[in-house]
């Protein structure tokens, strides 16, 4: 019996190393692609053939420096920053104030208006986006950040998620506010935004990581360099640093660290935001 | 401070009647208990006076003053709901004092007045504890101390002792009643709980499927039910029915099952057709040599007093209060029941309706 | 308790309804503010634009840009008859077949592996959804360090053993396929969260009693795990797919819609019409519309049927 016992607990002991052999294997093929760029934003090329590049060394910080020096970077990251924060702040506002019309509020036509707001999730920017331009340059906002923002404040996933956050705040509590003395402005600053903080604190995350990474648009509104974004920058730098892959790895790492940044802090609410959407199909 | 009316009024939830043309006034400084089965209306008529629900026909008036198109916010009633519907984020200083803010007292005396009213509940410990740290008992108060906050002009209150455990439920039971005798302020009160309404109440208003029954005096509506509903709602055990037949030998008397049943005064029967239904609260029921007879199948000891259940021929039960000292039944025996004369109360059978 | 003041019961009625009137106009003109900013923006920047596309659609511009001349349907025609365009047609739909199931699959077998209680799991969870923080021209620029022709990390290996460098990305054969590797590479982040959330939220119980029954893992996995996510999976095949049919960043950093057309996708397409000819752009924009609408139902029809809904 003991013998049985010690072999039972050996072959368990040896699974689990082999499941942990199996994630660390899996792992590092994940993280490759990144480990590779990190390690060749440290250290210029030496001659082909040599895969040393990818041993760990002292860390070198000089093709940052250069990412900064021979580039516009500061101001890519700065427009990135502004750009994103912008349209989070805006669609977290605008999909509160929407998604609590559709959840305590009655008026006429309020499930066709529901709909045609879901019906904003079928049509991609890409097919909109000729007339888009035509619009941005017909109001004159070619290179500035409106044309980067403004297209971008209203958001349908944000106002499903917050609707179903006030529709989750119980009638009673709307009730007591009413016998307080609040109407539906004092109800819904003071009692169901502090309630709905996890919703929000999810889609602000999710907002800002689609902001962040915007690509076609940004291109094709921006000429500028000054209102260039991040990913814009890094397109354009491709071009410059051709084969100077020491720059344009540290160029990129740069380009994501804020949203590398984000991720850890928010994982969580990341997660929430982005499984929220996908409940139910 | 304010009475209410109800004038006519009915509100309707699709094809749901929930409170049909109900007629009531509520004294200025009146404690009135709303009182009937789940799903009656009392809450729906709470709601009525809060402005939670708008009327579809008739008026409320509060003050004297018709109500219907005022917003729930302005109409200066508090209300303590049955969940509490405390502000989960809120801590119970904020809870309490929040109700202040929209009447525009400035933070310092929102702050104060919210202490005030915590010490009057015993709350001034845990002022800055949330909603989820305090046990249900402590929730209750934090909802009591929000509605007393700002001397509203009337207290509404939904089923407030519902989620308390008995023995916590009796004692807040007598301290709101202390409350409201002290500030004298109208307090509406629902609930599903006869003893609360009993003990609690100045009048009581019975409802049923939306329309109000009987209004009165605990005594009142306990003495005087009047309609078979009432009588047989109120009182734990409730009053014993019987259909009887009006007799004419000579005077008018009443029999049930062949046996005759005295009542102290027979010109009441006056007027009568061949069958009335006869009323008797449990004590007013007593074990007799000569009288109806039933069978006991079930005795009931309460320490001062027992219950005997005791059951007719054709199954109808019948509850008989006894004093803890007076000889009981063994169950199976056949026993006989007399009528106390005096309080013997008679309804129409077609109609429930009291007779005089 | 009567009513006192200036007005009767019966005038008190009348005012009364026509107050309960007003109450609810307010609301309507509450919720008339409140969804205003978003109605403008979707009504400007979403449908204005889906109608005027389709509008412009029917006219030809003339090589300067200054006339428009209306065509009709010849222009729909034309696009639809195209060589460029049907050959930008089977790059993005061959594009959408490398990259959807392989990112489902990829993706789903990580959930697999980070859905065990271990320490230290927190750390591998983190790591399969980091990829979900790269934008689409980080993962680019990331798969450039490996697919470089000269100094790529490829061909400095190939050459460490001795073999020829190959040029991945200027080969018509292995170009899309290496642009899909970085576009699965990508989605594996998205697939990862999504599944693993929801194999967390299956009751433990049902594994329990499957293997009282005994069943064994593989079993429970194709008879509980794998049903239990076919929401998700719907969800994430129909929105994989739409990415695929948008995508146009990874084109246009690895290979330029080259060589030889091999990668040239409907969006790349679209935005190198664009500027020469808006009005074809738009034809090309109205049927990247319907194919992305006509997809998307039909899996959704498709799939829907094959899906249980716990």
């Amino acid at each position: 019996m003991a013998d049985l016992a010690r072999r039972a607990r050996w072959r368990r002991r040896l699974s689990i190393g082999a499941r942990y052999l199996l994630l660390v294997v899996v792992a590092a093929l994940v993280l490759f692609p990144i480990y590779a760029a990190v390690m060749v934003s440290q250290k210029p090329l030496t001659a082909l053939g040599d895969l040393d590049v990818l041993v760990p060394d002292s860390p070198d910080l000089g093709g940052f420096a250069d990412a900064f020096d021979d580039s516009n970077m500061t101001r890519y990251l700065l427009n990135s920053l502004i750009v994103s924060v912008l349209i989070t702040a805006g669609q977290v506002v605008t999909s509160i104030l929407a998604g609590y019309a559709f959840a305590a509020l009655r008026f006429p036509a309020k499930a066709a208006l529901f709909y045609l707001f879901l019906a904003t999730l079928m049509v991609p920017g890409e097919v909109n986006i000729v007339v888009n331009l035509e619009t941005i340059q017909r109001l004159g906002w070619i290179d500035s950040y409106q044309a980067l923002v403004v297209p971008f404040l209203a958001f349908a996933v944000g106002t499903f998620l917050l609707r179903q956050a006030f529709l989750g705040i119980p009638q009673d509590l709307r009730d007591a506010a009413a016998m307080d003395g609040y109407g539906h402005w004092g109800f819904l600053t003071r009692v169901a935004v502090p309630l709905a903080r996890p919703t929000i604190a999810g889609l602000s995350v999710f907002s800002f990581l689609l902001a962040w990474n915007q690509y076609l648009w940004p291109l094709v509104v921006t000429n500028d360099d000054d209102f260039r974004t991040v990913q814009i920058g890094l397109r354009a730098l491709r071009d410059e640093a051709g084969s100077n892959l020491n720059l344009l790895m540290s160029a990129t790492i740069l380009a994501s660290l804020p949203i590398l940044v984000v991720l850890v802090l928010f994982e969580r609410q990341l997660i929430r935001g982005l499984t929220a959407g996908s409940i139910k199909g | 401070m304010a009475g209410i009316r109800f004038e006519s009024v009915t509100k309707r939830f699709d094809d749901v009647v929930a409170v049909d043309d109900l007629t009531l006034d509520i004294a200025d400084g009146e404690l009135l208990v709303l009182l009937g089965p789940s799903g009656c209306g009392k809450s729906t008529a709470l709601r009525l006076i809060a402005g939670l629900e708008a009327p579809d026909e008739g008026l409320v008036l509060i003050d004297g003053d018709v109500v219907n198109d005022i917003a729930a916010k302005d109409r200066d009633v508090a209300m303590v709901f049955q969940s509490y519907a405390l502000y989960p984020h809120m801590t119970v200083r904020r809870n309490i004092s929040f109700p202040l803010k929209p009447l525009g007292v400035d933070r310092r005396d929102r702050d104060q007045r919210a202490e005030i009213a915590a010490a009057q509940l015993g709350l001034s410990d845990l002022l800055d504890r949330k909603p989820g740290q305090l046990s249900g008992g402590q929730r209750q108060r934090v909802a009591l101390a929000r509605a007393l906050v700002r001397d509203p002009r009337a207290f509404l209150m939904d089923e407030p002792l519902s989620n308390l455990d008995a023995k916590l439920r009796a004692e807040t039971r007598a301290e709101l009643v202390e409350l409201q005798r002290r500030l004298r302020t109208t307090l509406v009160f629902v609930t599903h709980d006869q003893v609360e309404a009993m003990t609690m109440a100045d009048r009581i208003a019975i409802m049923v499927e939306g329309s109000l029954q009987q209004v009165g005096t605990p005594d009142e509506i306990y003495d005087r039910p009047a309609n078979l509903f009432v009588a047989r709602f109120i009182g734990s055990p409730p009053m014993n029915t019987w259909t009887a037949s009006v007799t004419r030998n000579g005077d008018r008397g009443l029999a049930v099952d062949g046996a005759a049943v005295a009542i102290a005064e027979p010109e009441r029967l006056a007027g009568l057709e061949a069958e009335v239904v006869v009323g008797a609260r449990p004590e007013d029921t007593s074990l007799a040599v000569d009288g109806i007879p039933a069978i006991s199948t079930h005795v009931e000891s309460l320490g001062h007093e027992r219950l005997v259940t005791c059951e007719h021929d054709d199954g109808r039960r019948i509850v008989v209060r006894l004093e803890a000292h007076q000889p009981y039944p063994v169950t199976g025996e056949t026993v006989h029941l007399a009528l106390d004369p005096a309080a013997i109360a008679l309804f129409d059978p077609s109609t429930g309706e009291r007779l005089p | 308790m009567t009513v006192s003041g200036p007005i009767g019961i019966e005038e008190a009625r009348a005012t009364a309804a026509l107050r309960g009137r007003r109450q609810r106009r307010g609301e309507v003109a509450l919720a008339a503010a409140l969804l205003a900013p978003s109605l403008a923006v979707f009504g400007v920047f979403t449908f204005y634009p889906l109608l005027r596309t389709i509008w412009l659609g029917f006219f030809l511009q003339d090589p300067f840009g200054l006339r428009s001349r209306w065509v009709g349907l010849d222009q729909y025609r034309d696009v639809l008859g195209s060589a460029d365009f049907l050959n930008s047609l089977e790059v993005t739909f061959l594009f959408a077949l490398y990259t959807v199931p392989t990112s489902l699959a990829a993706g789903l077998a990580l959930a697999v592996l980070a859905d065990q209680h271990l320490p230290g799991m927190r750390i591998f969870r983190t790591i399969f959804a980091s990829t979900v923080a790269t934008s689409v021209a980080v993962a680019s620029l990331l798969w450039l360090v490996l697919l470089q022709p000269s100094a790529g990390l490829i061909n400095q290996f190939l050459d460490a053993i001795g073999r020829d460098p190959v040029d991945l990305l200027n080969d018509p054969d292995t170009a899309l396929p290496a642009v899909a590797a970085t576009t699965v590479w990508q989605n594996l982040g998205v697939v990862f969260i999504v599944t693993l959330a929801a194999m967390q939220s299956i009751p433990e119980v049902l594994h329990e009693s499957a293997k009282v029954d005994g069943h064994g893992t593989w079993s429970r996995f194709r008879h509980i795990t794998l049903p239990m996510l076919g929401p998700q999976l719907l969800f994430l095949t129909v929105v994989l797919t739409i990415n695929a049919f948008q995508s146009f960043g990874q084109i246009d950093i690895l290979t330029e819609g080259g060589p030889s057309e091999s990668t040239n996708v409907l969006v790349y397409s679209l935005v190198q019409t664009l500027p020469i000819d808006p009005g074809r752009a738009a034809a090309q924009a109205v049927v990247l519309f319907v194919v992305i609408g006509v997809l998307s139902f039909v899996q959704f029809k498709w799939l829907d049927r094959r899906v249980h809904y716990g």
